[in-house]
């Protein structure tokens, strides 16, 4: 008699799930799991990066998992635009013209603006008083300034109009030279002083609440939960106005009244990388590409996350590796059950379940991202499960020396003696006979 | 009556979900557009929200980029009267939810075929170790870089190297301005002076190009409306006799030479004209004209 439907499902369930759980609870699973664990902790004592000239390791190297969510799974299509900022290009203006069009930008009645441009030393004489005065008559100007770190400590680098820019806050964001950039820390140490980064500063100028919330969460580094870009194409997420908008009355009074004002230097040429910044949006995530985002629209998409109170958590490290040891787990007592009863099919089995692994648990990490805001570290459970099936080998031949010397009782032990035959046709006895 | 409910309010939630307005916001702007509510025409500004039944008036190389519902922008660049009910088809945002568009990805990825230069040479030929020097299908003579102008009908002609149909001639105010204060498409090859008067003023300076449509072409000519009191002054100083004496159709013949050196095309004709008419039997005067006539495509 033929078996309904869904008992043929059920059965076939039932079936693969014993395979996956055949072996979970032996010991020689358990100790396999945490001989890849102990492997992996010793590679990481190496001293050595042994990747230097491995180019897919180097390549690799900033790569995220997440950045699919943004580059090739579209992640911000739906977004809405902040309407709370706008950048302002002051393009390659000279002192005097900015000190124009901070006036003009003054003039639609701005509830802050922050000035995302650094002047180092004297210029000319009568366009650096011009750009004096405007700043002086600028009453909700947050400034920009620049950390560096000497052998101690973190200072600030002198700005020729430090003496009528009262607020001020430093741009630097955490990143290597060439590397993305993901993180920023809201306050940095710089003498015996709390230096607020300039986002927190023209944060606490706009909304005191959103500044609060994010003085109490005492983050030293806090992750960027980048929403929002502007290029050439369809995404203008701020509104950008270029100096003659605003001079040839263009633009709507309400466009920037009480509002966030960013003025700075933004080029949406692909080609133009001045101040551009490699960032999760980039629409290449891997190897060589160009950087994507212009320092002005990191700050803005720093600003709008803290307004919104939009943090990123991170899931603590114990996390990732009790989640990798459970994953490992898993995958080792299939692994063995194919490399014991299937041994034929054991090379194929792990590479697919490799291959599915990672697909899956890259997306499980996006969507616990996006859904949950949580960044969950995906990296060991993924290093478990490519390591796992060399361990393997090794922790059968550590095993199989141990039961000849100690007695050592193992599942691999009858697998041992039979090496050379691809399939184990006793493999059922040698299991019964353990357990 | 229990069974009817949950369809009849499944049918209002589609209708009232169908009928949701689309809100757009201007995002940018270049040129005159214009933005008619209520047959109350104003100008667009950046931030101006359009509210549904208004149209959105686009002149010749003027644009706008607007941003429907907050997420999705778009840019109307083609001359045109736009409602916003004809705008809906540019609010539709990606329609694929992170799953899928995750899933898309993976299968695209691992479906690529796999190649090698010496296997697929299509696929990797698209580099070009070159820089592109492109060449205008529009050449514009020398002889028009500058033209001053006071009066009659002078052509801004141009000749093209490909079988086009219609040419885009542009008029700036700058030399490197972007936008162009007038535009308009021929199927000519010239446009006149006299056709532009309505546009240009007098005592001001412009600049024109030319171009296959949809094609650019970065040299642009000078144009300079001279006031009538500017070249009177400028005439008035032509006409102080020479040294040696002169009959009327020698003067005009100078005076013609010396306005065709200056770029005061019409005005050289008129006075080419008469040295022709003065002396008729003057061969040289006759083919000077001709040529000059031939040159500038004059009628």
């Amino acid at each position: 008699m033929k078996r309904p439907f869904h008992k043929h499902i059920v059965h076939h369930t039932k079936r693969y799930t014993k395979h996956l759980t055949k072996y979970l609870y032996e010991r020689d699973t358990i100790f396999a799991t945490l001989s890849v664990f102990i492997f992996l902790i010793l590679l990481g004592m190496i001293p050595i990066n042994f990747y230097v000239l491995n180019p897919m390791k180097m390549a690799l190297k900033d790569f995220d998992f997440n950045d699919i969510a943004y580059a090739k799974a579209h992640k911000d299509d739906n977004i809405k635009g902040d309407d709370r900022i706008v950048i302002v290009n002051s393009g390659i203006l000279d002192r005097a013209e900015i000190g124009f069009l901070l006036e003009k930008v003054n003039e639609y009645k701005p509830k802050v603006i922050g000035l995302d441009i650094y002047f180092e030393g004297e210029k000319d004489p009568q366009k650096d008083s011009i750009l004096r005065e405007a700043f002086r008559k600028t009453k909700n100007l947050v400034a920009v300034s620049v950390a560096y770190p000497t052998e101690h400590e973190f200072k600030i680098k002198e700005n020729y109009f430090d003496d009528v820019l009262p607020k001020r806050g430093n741009a630097n964001l955490l990143g290597e030279e060439i590397g993305t950039i993901r993180q920023y820390t809201p306050f940095e140490k710089i003498g015996s002083q709390r230096y607020p980064h300039i986002t927190s500063a023209i944060v606490k100028e706009y909304n005191d609440t959103a500044y609060k919330k994010l003085e109490k969460r005492h983050k030293e580094v806090e992750t960027i939960n980048y929403m929002r870009t502007v290029n050439n194409e369809d995404k203008k997420k701020y509104q950008v106005l270029e100096p003659e908008d605003l001079y040839n009355d263009n633009v709507d009074s309400n466009v920037l009244k009480g509002k966030i004002v960013l003025l700075g230097y933004i080029n949406l040429d692909p080609n133009n990388i001045e101040d551009k910044k490699f960032t999760p949006m980039n629409h290449k995530f891997y190897g060589k590409q160009h950087p994507d985002m212009n320092g002005i629209i990191v700050q803005a998409n720093i600003i709008s996350m803290v307004l919104d109170a939009n943090y990123i958590k991170k899931m603590p490290s114990w996390a990732a590796w009790v989640f990798a040891l459970l994953i490992g787990w898993l995958h080792m007592s299939l692994y063995i059950r194919y490399y014991l009863e299937d041994h034929i099919w054991f090379h194929l089995v792990a590479k697919l379940t490799q291959v599915f692994s990672v697909i899956f648990f890259a997306y499980l990490g996006m969507i616990i991202y996006d859904k949950l805001k949580i960044r969950v570290d995906m990296k060991f459970t993924l290093y478990v499960i490519a390591l796992a099936v060399d361990v393997i080998y090794f922790y059968e031949a550590l095993v199989s020396w141990m039961h000849k010397k100690f007695g050592y009782t193992t599942i691999f032990g009858h697998h041992h003696a039979e090496h050379g035959h691809e399939q184990n046709p006793h493999h059922e006895t040698t299991t019964q006979e353990h357990h | 009556m229990k069974k009817l409910l949950f369809p009849l309010g499944i049918s209002l939630f589609c209708i009232t979900a169908r009928s949701q307005e689309n809100q757009y916001v201007v995002y940018s702007i270049k040129g005159n557009v214009n933005i008619v509510v209520n047959n109350v025409e104003s100008k667009a500004k950046i931030g101006t929200v359009i509210t549904n039944g208004s149209t959105i008036k686009v002149p010749q190389g003027s644009f706008a980029t607007l941003i429907c519902n907050e997420t999705r922008a778009f840019s109307l660049t083609k001359p045109g009267n736009y409602t916003t009910s004809s705008l809906k088809d540019s609010c539709k945002v990606g329609s694929g939810s992170l799953s899928s568009n995750y899933m898309k990805y993976v299968w695209n990825e691992m479906t690529k075929p796999k190649g090698s230069p010496e296997k697929n040479r299509k696929n990797y030929m698209s580099n070009v170790g070159a820089v592109s020097r492109s060449i205008n299908n529009v050449w514009i003579d020398p002889k028009l870089d500058t033209v001053n102008y006071v009066s009659g009908t002078i052509p801004l002609s141009w000749k093209a190297f490909t079988e086009a149909e219609e040419f885009e001639f542009k008029l700036f105010d700058k030399e490197a301005a972007e936008t162009p204060v007038h535009s308009k498409l021929v199927k000519k090859k010239h446009v006149d002076i006299k056709d532009l008067l309505n546009v240009i003023k007098p005592g001001k300076t412009y600049y024109w190009s030319a171009m296959v449509k949809d094609e650019d072409n970065e040299d642009r000519k000078m144009l300079k409306y001279w006031t009538k009191e500017d070249y009177a002054l400028y005439y008035n100083q032509l006409q102080a006799p020479v040294g040696a004496s002169e009959t009327d159709a020698e003067k005009n013949f100078r005076l013609a030479f010396v306005l065709e050196e200056a770029h005061f095309v019409g005005e050289a004709l008129n006075h080419y004209l008469k040295a022709t008419q003065l002396a008729p039997e003057n061969i040289f005067y006759r083919s000077t004209f001709m040529s000059f006539k031939k040159d500038y495509e004059l009628k």
